[in-house]
């Protein structure tokens, strides 16, 4: 309905609409004013020819009654005399012209005016159209002797005319159209400036009607004349104009919305896995803090927005990788990835989708972790199970091997089938030992190694593991010597595995050492500090392999050391139980000369 | 048992096992059997002895210190005459290792996992190395295992 093309301001508009109408009105009341004007003297000028036409047909009936027809012309002719009337005629019954205004008209015949006749008065008037475009009003009288119907008088008189009127009432009443017109003029110009302040709010109100949407429409406060623009102004301060609505709305929207992503990106920031956000196609939208730090671009500001995920790791040395495979898009994907700040580091990601969204995929959502420790915890596992199955299938090949070979000893004679059956034995010890080892360390390795602590007598202890090992010494004859201070504080200690961990060591100095060697075991202790030394004269550890002697399954190259049956599982056990009771083990050693391993106890 | 040996010359076998005890029952099985028998206690040992005299089979264990098995096939492969030498591969990684794998790479004709029936690695032996009437009459002489 609005028409943008034709818009005319709106005061104008009612301006325009109030002179129109006040002008119409005015011109409306003047075709009136003339109209009026036209009865009025119409009436007046029939009044005006009736009264004389009556005074003239009593003189005729005066003359007609004395005979007097000679008279009747001059009374015509007094009668036309009289002003206004343009002819005057007296006829008789047979339309005989009796007397004329015009003299010469005397005699001929009379022709009536033709129209419709008026009655007014007992007169009868017609008004016809001369030859000559006036327009004229004839009025006829019948005149009357007695009963008798003897003539007609006919004056004629110009009948008033509207262009003649309005000119009339115009010289008369110019000052009242002039005045109208002037307090119409007035008028509109009082509406206009009344109405023009209405201007500027109609004009926003007219914006806010066109435009696509509310929240592109801006409200604005105007000049204030009157309680109008006051109310306006109230409003659109108040905000009340849905378009300041919608502003107000939109802005309290984003600070809460911004508030929520500070929110999120505080809780994901102190994450220690990195976590990233990327569209379909790999860019990133988000990256918390521990991303950037993996990524190598900790001091980037803008925390890698837009920047494509492969660029940033490199991933396109990766054959393989998530980015490149659009088919598995809709599930989770795994990938390990070196780091692109270290490559001796491995990072692992793990995408899956975001969906929730109408047109399928929204993007990814990222884990990012670094894996090196667990890369190397895994290859430590690994290579535990590789020692554990080779040192466990080792001694059971053998035993197997051996056991059936001397199923076919006819050709055996009694030496060899002891020998081979010795051999049986001491594989099948090497075994057990193993696999008490590897129990051992699968309660390590599981945590659940753990002390049952009870107070322990010492040197009972100790005593005892001597006596374990003792069989050994004497095999080998071993000098062994202990030596004990008076009094042993009496300790919280798991007993078992403390006993285990001292038999470990000194089956260790027994084994390594020589026919004949020197071992000895000695106690020192302090307030707060308790230390067993285990020394041998045996056959030394390497400098370079002497970091190495507490790792499971080493065993030196020596072949002293291979000579001899061992897992490589006894020193990791005693430091793990040493290490247990809050203690250390320490290991100093010269090749070829001899060992000490001593536990350090703290005592409270 | 006494085997009568066959006319042609013993075949010669070279185990190479750093276990003494696992070298040890294998050579008197082989041996029992009429093969000629070296042992070489490390990789380097045993490439040594192939340097010097041609075997017809090296059996030879997985991990070993100074030259492992594996090594020690590829430098076999890579020396001319060593390329179409048969070999058996024992190791106690048995599932562990793709034994596909190895073959196809390192030219092992045969895996073998520890823990191992000596009697049937004779056997195989045999096979290969065509002294198949033997291997028979070993397999007779076997109680069966029981499970």
């Amino acid at each position: 309905m609005l028409r943008r093309s034709t818009h005319i301001e709106l005061p104008r508009r009612i301006a325009a609409y109030y002179l129109l109408f006040g002008i119409l009105s005015v011109i409306w009341l003047a075709g009136g004013l003339i109209w009026v004007s036209q009865a009025i003297l119409t009436a007046h000028a029939d009044n005006g020819c009736i009264a004389k036409m009556r005074r003239a047909a009593t003189a005729i009936g005066l003359h007609q009654l004395r005979n007097a027809e000679a008279e009747l012309q001059p009374t015509i002719e007094r009668l036309h005399g009289e002003h206004g009337l343009v002819y005057c005629a007296l006829v008789n019954a047979d339309r005989r012209i009796l007397a004329h205004s015009d003299v010469r008209q005397v005699g001929k015949l009379f022709q009536p005016a033709t129209g419709v006749p008026e009655q007014i008065d007992g007169i009868s008037k017609v008004l016809f159209r001369t030859s000559d475009g006036r327009q004229l009003g004839e009025y006829a009288l019948n005149l009357q002797s007695g009963a008798q119907a003897w003539g007609t008088l006919y004056c004629g008189r110009p009948a008033p005319n509207l262009w003649g009127t309005a000119t009339i009432t115009a010289g008369h009443a110019s000052a009242a159209m002039l005045g109208a017109s002037l307090f119409v003029a007035l008028g509109a110009v009082v509406v206009y400036r009344a109405v023009r302040p209405m201007a500027e709010i109609d004009r926003q109100l007219r914006v806010t009607a066109r435009a696509a949407a509310l929240s592109e429409v801006t409200l604005y406060p105007v000049e204030v004349n009157s309680g109008t623009e006051l109310g306006w102004n109230r409003l659109v301060d108040a905000g009340f104009g849905k378009s300041q609505q919608m502003d107000l709305n939109q802005r309290v929207q984003e600070a809460i919305g911004q508030r929520d992503e500070q929110r999120w990106s505080t809780i994901l920031d102190s994450l220690a896995e990195g976590v990233l956000v990327t569209d379909c196609h790999g860019q990133i939208d988000f990256a918390n803090r521990a991303a950037a730090v993996l990524c190598n671009r900790a001091e980037d500001a803008e925390r890698l927005r837009g920047v494509p995920l492969d660029k940033c790791l490199n991933l396109k040395t990766v054959p393989d990788h998530p980015l490149l495979d659009n088919e598995r898009a809709g599930r989770a994907v795994t990938v390990d990835v070196p780091s692109p700040a270290d490559p001796d580091k491995t990072l692992r990601l793990q995408r899956a989708p975001i969906g929730g969204h109408p047109q399928g995929l929204a993007g990814f959502v990222w884990l990012m972790r670094d894996i090196t420790q667990l890369k190397l915890a895994e290859k430590t596992r690994d290579d535990f199970l590789a020692a554990a199955t080779h040192e466990l299938r080792t001694p059971l090949a053998n035993i197997k091997a051996y056991a059936e070979t001397l199923v076919l000893s006819e050709m055996m004679n009694v030496e060899q089938q002891k020998a081979f059956c010795n051999t049986i034995n001491t594989e099948a010890t090497r075994l057990a030992r193993v696999v008490e080892d590897l129990l051992n360390i699968s309660s390590m390795e599981a945590g659940s190694l753990t002390l049952a602590l009870q107070e322990v007598d010492l040197q009972r202890l100790l005593q005892e593991t001597v006596t374990k090992t003792q069989p050994q010494m004497t095999q080998k004859q071993i000098q062994f010597e202990l030596l004990l201070p008076e009094k042993l504080p009496k300790l919280q200690l798991d007993k078992d595995k403390f006993a285990a961990a001292v038999v470990n060591l000194l089956g260790n100095a027994v084994k390594y050492t020589p026919a004949s060697g020197h071992v000895k075991m000695q106690v020192h202790h302090s307030a707060d500090h308790l230390r067993i030394a285990i020394h041998d004269t045996g056959v030394g550890i390497s400098a370079e392999e002497l970091p190495k002697v507490f790792d499971k399954f080493f065993r030196s190259k020596d072949k002293r050391v291979q000579k001899e049956a061992g897992t490589g599982l006894g020193l990791a056990f005693s430091n793990e139980v040493v290490r247990l009771h809050r203690g250390s083990l320490e290991v100093q050693s010269e090749l070829n000369k001899g060992s000490t391993f001593t536990i350090h106890l703290p005592l409270n | 048992m006494q085997v009568n040996t066959v006319e042609q010359a013993p075949k010669r076998i070279l185990i190479a096992e750093d276990n003494l005890a696992m070298s040890t029952v294998l050579r008197y099985n082989l041996q029992r059997m009429g093969f000629d028998v070296t042992v070489a206690h490390d990789g380097e040992e045993a490439w040594e002895s192939l340097s010097n005299s041609s075997f017809d089979l090296l059996i030879t264990d997985y991990q070993m210190p100074e030259l492992s098995g594996v090594e020690l096939c590829q430098r076999l492969r890579q020396a001319a005459r060593h390329r179409e030498m048969l070999i058996f591969m024992l190791t106690a990684k048995a599932f562990e290792l793709k034994p596909e794998l190895v073959k196809e790479q390192l030219g092992v004709t045969l895996c073998i996992p520890k823990p191992f029936s000596p009697v049937d690695l004779v056997r195989v032996a045999q096979e290969h190395l065509g002294t198949a009437a033997v291997a028979q009459s070993c397999r007779e002489a076997l109680t069966p295992e029981v499970d």
